[in-house]
């Protein structure tokens, strides 16, 4: 599932990140990693802002179309989830 | 002593600096508002303690990502600070302690302030800061930058480190990195900050790279044989080592923080986004409050409150009410009595205020001679005895009554009577930036923003622009992708500056009476040709340069907080002071000039205006403002003393013609004609301080000059359309043609240039192909 079609207020896992590298570079550092949570809070035609940690991210669709994520209930079940962690 | 602060965007260094210092940087509720390293003194003569301080701008790591952050990277590297004063934000502190851990594993002594402990307070949280202290291994403080609460004792903790040396840390070292990490290590034997070098090169961090390009082969060999990182992370260090730095910090780390109350699920900052950034009314609600913003400071109908009140409720008004509501009415023949029945917004309130104040100090004498039967002049009549200073100098000769009444006075007094509403509205500017909400109108504006080749991170710097261009087209450094920036650079004088905008106040007065326009929608029509003009100059921008696609935009929202009174004031008192200064300097000194070469001809006698230098000089360029509309060389003059400081148009017009009602009555020029000179100004070449600062940051001469070509052409092409079509309203369709045939010839430009891209690509493959063959035919 990617970040923009996930639930809205519902915690999801971060499974991979598919930016180009500086990109995915900045997301690090600003807290978007593989295996990390995140709750999308709302979603403006594919704009969104994130929870991630104690903070708040806006990233555009272009961002935000490149961050797989899965359900948090699915993940323990699921190998790939794990193995990132 | 020397302390660098260093710490996440947004946490509050440049407060704390504020506080420590006493100096007035720039603070804003949005995270980079500081792109430069500022310097100043703390002193606490009672202790003895004498520091250095350096404030830098925020950065998220230590392999930075915008060339601000870059700054301060470099900073810190450089070995220059004595000791690193770690700000971290305690409502954040997971994300927060992703930098920590880096600057753990530079040699440099540390101490870590938690700041915003108060916020986290009421968020029903505490931290433990002795746990921290001790798992960090260096001094954890709680304060308040803020409140300057607990600053004395971080500044003695910061204190007792001095002269003290500290082991660098890592706690990368124990996973999956470990043996990586000290073969690395081995490699760098001897050198300084070592472990932070060899963390980086196991990361991959391009600047250490080319710090240590010779040994590059022998680190790759080592990272090659770490086969565990090759199949979880498909070779990808910096994610690796990201992942360890979250890993331990979420391990061992996070559980500092103590919950004492219950959480709820949504936060206050949450709920108000649901309404501010919501998918519709966003962008709408951002628009009725600057719509909003605008009236409170120009209107001169508050809240329309005429449409209640009765015609003529004010007209007998005295002299101190009427300063707030508006006395002048009409009387038709049964009677009936028309206006005089609204009231003054605060803005214009104050600006009428000002203006009685410059009218007691330098309103003109009018006196007239008294003459006998004979036709002999024997004495005056005063007819009206003139403010302060006319009186003051009433026996004094010509020339000296006219440089100070009708030069520097009317001059300098002519732009300060618009003081009062530029900081009103950049009173509210600033509260809404204080509070968090601009950061949010980035993030709504970035889809329209994409459209025209921009992203929402041109947004900040764009309304910078609105007070001055010069730190907005700094603050453009926040910007990662070079063409966005240099386009973000070419449109910031478009955004009108607070030193333009009396030209629009000025203008905007003089139509509101010839016109009947309200003067509140003349001024907010300019801003909007200003950010139409930007919006098809950046699409232009855009089609030239041929870049698809767009860029990511990614940006931290603050949460919000009620206006802070102390940085708000802080900022507006910059501002007036600012402005005063140039009023006192610049203006005043040009004013003095102005007057001299408009009273004076090339052989250095009075003479009448008609025969003075600046009408000679100007009127050589007349026949080149004819389409613009305003072919007279007062308008002319007036513009191009605009090149030293905005502010000058209008005083040079006070100087040149009295009043800018007199200047359009002696030369005549329309309705349209006084629009397109208003657009001219707002779009052509900006002042010299902001050229200056564009010619900085382009960082060529090639560059700045034909930003100052694109700057003259917009503005004239602009102004002759608005003049044209205003004037002759079927030249539109002429307008309307052209624009047509250029859209669709820069439309068939992108085609045939795709279709070259393509054609290269296609030749490239086709050699790659052949070269591969030969190879293998060489082979065999």
């Amino acid at each position: 599932m990617l970040l923009l079609n996930a639930p809205v207020s519902e915690q999801v896992v971060v499974t991979k990140i598919n930016t180009d590298d500086k990109t995915k570079n900045r997301l690090q550092n600003i807290g978007v990693i593989a295996g990390g949570k995140v709750v999308l809070m709302q979603s403006n035609f594919g704009d969104v802002i994130v929870k991630v940690r104690d903070c708040r991210l806006a990233m555009n669709k272009d961002v935000a179309m490149r961050i797989e994520v899965e359900r948090e209930s699915n993940s323990n079940n699921d190998n790939k989830g794990e193995s990132v962690k | 002593m020397k302390i660098a602060l260093a710490g996440n965007p947004n946490c509050g260094k440049t407060t704390l600096f504020n506080a420590l210092t006493g100096a007035t940087a720039h603070v804003g509720n949005w995270a980079g508002v500081t792109v430069e390293k500022l310097e100043g003194v703390y002193k606490d003569k009672k202790n003895g303690i004498e520091f250095n301080i350096v404030d830098l701008p925020g950065i998220y790591s230590l392999s930075p990502y915008t060339p601000e952050e870059i700054i301060s990277r470099n900073y810190i590297m450089s070995g220059d600070a004595d000791i690193i004063l770690n700000i971290v934000d305690a409502t954040n502190l997971e994300r927060n302690m992703y930098l920590t851990t880096q600057l753990l594993e530079t040699q440099m002594p540390m101490v870590v302030a938690l700041n915003m402990t108060d916020s986290l307070k009421s968020e029903g949280k505490t931290i433990d800061t002795d746990m921290l202290s001790q798992k960090l291994g260096v001094p954890v403080l709680s304060i308040s930058a803020l409140k300057q609460k607990g600053l004395k004792e971080l500044m003695q903790a910061v204190k007792e480190q001095e002269g003290k040396t500290r082991n660098p840390v890592t706690f990368i070292s124990r996973g999956i990195l470990a043996d990586t990490l000290n073969e690395v290590l081995l490699l760098l034997d001897g050198k300084k900050d070592k472990l932070f070098d060899a963390v980086k090169l196991v990361e991959g961090d391009k600047l250490t790279k080319e710090k240590y390009k010779d040994i590059l082969d022998k680190v790759d060999a080592i990272k090659a044989t770490n086969k565990t990182v090759k199949e979880k992370y498909n070779g990808d260090y910096e994610a690796c080592v990201a992942d360890c730095r979250y890993a331990y910090i979420n391990e061992h780390l996070s559980d500092v923080v103590v919950c004492v109350a219950p959480q709820p699920k949504l936060s206050k900052s949450d709920k108000i986004d649901k309404v501010l950034t919501h998918r519709f009314w966003g962008i709408p609600i951002f628009l009725l409050i600057i719509l909003a913003v605008f009236h409170i400071t120009f209107s001169e109908n508050f809240l329309y409150l005429s449409a209640v009140i009765p015609d003529g409720a004010f007209k007998d008004a005295n002299t101190v009410a009427s300063l707030f509501v508006d006395t002048e009415y009409e009387e038709d023949e049964d009677g009936n009595i028309k206006g005089a029945n609204s009231i003054k917004s605060p803005g214009v309130f104050l600006q009428g205020l000002v203006e009685r104040f410059a009218d007691l100090v330098n309103a003109p004498r009018v006196v007239e001679d008294v003459v006998d039967d004979n036709g002999e002049v024997t004495g005056q009549t005063v007819i009206e005895e003139g403010g302060w200073i006319p009186r003051l100098l009433k026996n004094a000769p010509e020339w000296t009554r006219g440089i100070i009444c009708d030069g520097v006075l009317s001059g300098v007094f002519g732009v300060i009577s618009f003081l009062p509403q530029i900081l009103v509205l950049f009173l509210f500017l600033t509260i809404l930036e204080d509070t968090g909400y601009m950061a949010r109108v980035a993030f709504i504006m970035d889809r329209a923003f994409r459209k025209i080749g921009l992203s929402g991170k041109s947004f900040m710097p764009l309304l910078m622009c609105f007070g001055c261009a010069v730190p907005g087209i700094m603050a453009t450094r926040t910007i990662e992708n070079d063409r966005e920036r240099r386009s973000t650079i070419l449109l910031a004088p478009f955004f009108s500056c607070g030193a333009k905008s009396p030209i629009w106040f000025a203008f905007a007065a003089v139509l509101a009476t010839t016109v009947g326009w309200n003067p509140e929608f003349t001024v907010f029509g300019v801003y909007l040709v200003g950010i139409a003009v930007a919006v098809i100059a950046a699409l232009i921008l855009k089609k030239l340069s041929g870049q698809k696609g767009v860029t990511p935009f990614i940006m931290e929202l603050p949460t919000y907080h009620a206006p802070q009174f102390k940085s708000v004031a802080v900022h507006i008192w910059q501002k007036l002071k600012h402005f005063l200064f140039r009023a006192g300097t610049v203006i005043a000194a040009s004013t003095v000039v102005i007057w001299f070469l408009l009273n004076f001809n090339f052989s250095f006698r009075m003479v009448g205006e008609d025969q003075s230098i600046l009408a000679t000089v100007g009127g050589w360029f007349e026949w080149l403002f004819v389409p613009l509309g305003f072919g007279n060389w007062k308008f002319i003059v007036a513009s191009v003393t605009g090149l030293i400081a905005k502010e000058e148009v209008i005083s040079s017009i006070e100087v040149l013609a009295g009043s800018v009602e007199a200047l359009i009555t002696e030369s005549g020029v329309g309705t349209a004609g006084i629009f397109a000179y208003m657009a001219f100004n707002l779009l052509t070449i900006p002042c010299m301080a902001t050229v200056g600062a564009a010619a900085a940051e382009f960082g060529s001469a090639k560059k700045t000059a034909l930003a100052l070509l694109f700057w003259l052409a917009t503005s004239y092409i602009v102004a002759m359309v608005i003049n044209l079509v205003g004037t002759y309203w079927w030249t539109a369709f002429i307008f309307a043609f052209v624009i047509a045939v250029l859209l669709i010839a820069a439309h068939f430009l992108e085609k045939c240039r795709h279709i070259k891209t393509l054609q290269a690509d296609a030749l490239k493959e086709m050699n790659e192909s052949e070269n591969a063959e030969s190879k293998e035919k060489d082979n065999a």
